[in-house]
């Protein structure tokens, strides 16, 4: 679960591409109307363009989830107490804007067996820890020290941005970043948590599946919301470093003491991660985009950021078809559908 | 609903009483496609597989599956690339003469192996690579959804039926196939990382843990001699089980578990 700080980088990275896909909240359109191809059903359908930014109050009644739980200790709301100071701000600013709160309606369509639960603390694993799930304690842990970290990115990320437009795929505002970040990032650690209790069969990596059910949820909304989780995913992607292709120096002052770290160092080694590279992690992401609503993001096409020799629609196809057989069965379509309706975003973050 | 099941009933009464009615289980068909004869490396790669009759071993062991469909193997020339995706339309999978002569290539250039090496990279890989553009064909004829990317599902189910047949195949097979992939691995940068395929490191320690994860007294040393790091082969029995359990789920109720057990005995 604790990854190392140059995985960390990765994680971010991927992080954001399962914000993005919380983000956005509001029905692509047509291009994915019907995601359980001829089977009839229609897990998360797209469709009703409901608010992008919350204006007038949300109707939250229906929205809630006996199954999903944030885990509070001593009144703390589910916002643990952090050891450092240097978190104090970061914890501030989650609790204003009510993140657990806000996730734990957002999975108020599904029907699970067993409760999972969410919070926040300061991880274990110093600067670089990154949110998990715990399958010992049926958890989703949401670290401050990631959202600490994409506070300090998002600024690099708007200065690289000023200098180089053409940097990234699409354009983010700072709120729109964080907020995508937070949500792209839970919802791939909701897809682990939903792997364990729903005993989904996973033939290909987890990591990777995390990613998709992250993006592949972002894009059963408006494109406006959606964008924003794109946006913020490319970003941090273009950010953080694949793995090296030298060898480091073993006797250099920098070079890591512990194993893991040595590993990552490593040219060969670094591949033994998990998780897939952040090019890669950038790449599918954006590959899914375009495969799920390939009008709207038709520009990744033009502009040459998708890869040529990838079928993205048939790879869409393949995760809305994973998704439609073990997922979908467990979700309340009209609770979704009040969900795809409901503004997720804020007015300062859309922008 | 009630007419239907009852008009099915009697459908399947009248199949059963009438055995010529009855059609043949679908069946798997394989063949050897041409190699050009002005391509030595190409002419030569065939000449392995059909001496080693590769395509019948590969038939024999997918004797258990009960098939929706006709599967249709061949082994072909493939226009210069090394692979061919699967036709889901036809039902046709497809291995390239060239992946079979870069095999080869790759493990001949391995000068300061040993001949034993080689050959298990060579064995194991050409195994591996059918193994792993059939399980394509898997993936659709049983409809199996595939979480994480395809190709390494296809790996990871590879590399799990490879852990089936005794520690002795499972070590010429995943073994066999890491070294291949430490062997060709190269150095992935930017773009290369939008390929759909995995990079050679990637897959290999993919190998190696489902092997490590799924017998960690056989490939004990994988951990020991640290070609798996410690962070890794700490969770390998979980991917091993993650696989197994897919596999139980999605292809187990279309194998014949009388025919499993009789492949698992027999001597490859």
């Amino acid at each position: 679960m604790v990854r190392p700080t140059l995985r960390l980088v990765a994680l971010l990275t991927f992080a954001l591409a399962l914000t993005a896909a919380e983000a956005a909240g509001g029905g692509s359109g047509g291009n994915n109307a019907s995601p359980a191809s001829g089977g009839g059903q229609n897990p998360v359908a797209g469709g009703a363009s409901g608010p992008a930014a919350a204006g007038a109050a949300n109707d939250d009644s229906a929205l809630t989830n006996g199954k999903v739980r944030i885990a509070e200790v001593n009144g703390d709301q589910g916002y643990r107490q952090p050891k450092s100071d240097i978190y104090i701000d970061t914890r501030a600013k989650m609790m204003k804007r009510q993140v657990l709160e806000e996730y734990v309606k957002f999975l108020a369509p599904l029907k699970l067996p067993k409760t999972i639960w969410v919070y926040v603390d300061e991880c274990d694993g110093g600067d670089s820890a990154s949110p998990y799930y715990s399958p010992d304690n049926r958890a989703m842990v949401m670290c401050y020290q990631f959202m600490k970290m994409m506070e300090d990115r998002s600024a690099l990320i708007t200065q690289a941005e000023a200098k180089n437009p053409k940097l990234f795929p699409m354009k983010v505002n700072r709120d729109g970043f964080l907020a995508g970040v937070f949500a792209g990032v839970i919802l791939h650690e909701t897809g682990h948590a939903l792997f364990d209790v729903l005993d989904v069969p996973i033939m290909g990596r987890e990591e990777d599946a995390a990613d998709e059910i992250s993006t592949f949820v972002a894009l059963q909304f408006q494109p406006k919301l959606a964008d924003i989780v794109v946006a913020a995913y490319a970003d941090v992607g273009e950010t953080f470093d694949n793995p090296p292709t030298q060898s480091p120096d073993p006797k250099a002052a920098d070079y890591p003491t512990d194993k893991t770290q040595q590993c990552f160092a490593d040219p060969f080694c670094a591949f033994a991660d998990v998780h897939g590279t952040w090019g890669q992690r950038f790449y599918n992401t954006l590959c899914l985009m375009y495969g799920g609503n390939p009008t709207h993001y038709a520009f990744l096409k033009t502009a040459g950021w998708l890869p040529k020799d990838r079928d993205c629609p048939a790879e869409y196809a393949l995760v809305r078809h994973a998704f439609a057989k073990t997922i979908y069965p467990f979700i309340d379509a009209d609770l979704m559908a009040k969900v795809q309706a409901r503004a997720w975003f804020r007015s300062n973050e859309l922008k | 609903m009630r007419r239907a099941t009852l008009a099915a009933a009697i459908l399947g009464l009248t199949q059963w009483l009438s055995p010529a009615a009855a059609t043949a289980a679908p069946q798997v068909s394989i063949a050897y496609g041409d190699a050009p004869a002005n391509d030595a490396a190409l002419v030569h790669a065939r000449d392995i597989l059909v001496k080693s009759q590769a395509l019948e071993e590969l038939d024999s062991f997918l004797t258990p599956l009960r098939l929706p469909a006709d599967l249709h193997i061949r082994s072909d020339a493939c226009g210069g690339a090394s692979r061919h995706p699967y036709d889901p339309s036809t039902k046709t999978v497809t291995i390239c003469y060239e992946m079979i002569a870069r095999i080869l290539e790759i493990a001949k250039a391995q000068t300061d192996a040993s001949d034993a090496d080689r050959n298990q990279a060579i064995l194991g890989t050409i195994v591996e690579d059918l193994f792993h553009e059939t399980a394509y064909a898997l993936f659709d004829l049983f409809d199996i959804p595939i979480w994480g990317r395809i190709d390494d599902a296809a790996d990871r189910l590879t590399a799990f039926v490879m852990m089936q047949f005794g520690e002795d195949n499972a070590r010429t097979t995943i073994l066999g196939s890491a070294l291949f992939f430490n062997w060709s691995a190269r150095s992935w940068t930017g773009k290369d990382f939008a390929s759909t395929e995995a990079p050679e490191a990637q897959r290999f320690y993919n190998f190696l843990c489902i092997a490590y994860g799924g017998d960690p007294i056989a490939f004990a040393n994988l951990k020991t001699n640290g070609a798996l790091p410690e962070y890794r082969s700490a969770q390998c029995a979980k991917e091993y089980q993650q696989v197994r359990k897919a596999f139980d789920l999605r292809l187990m109720p279309f194998i014949d578990p009388d025919l499993l057990v009789k492949a698992r005995a027999r001597t490859w």
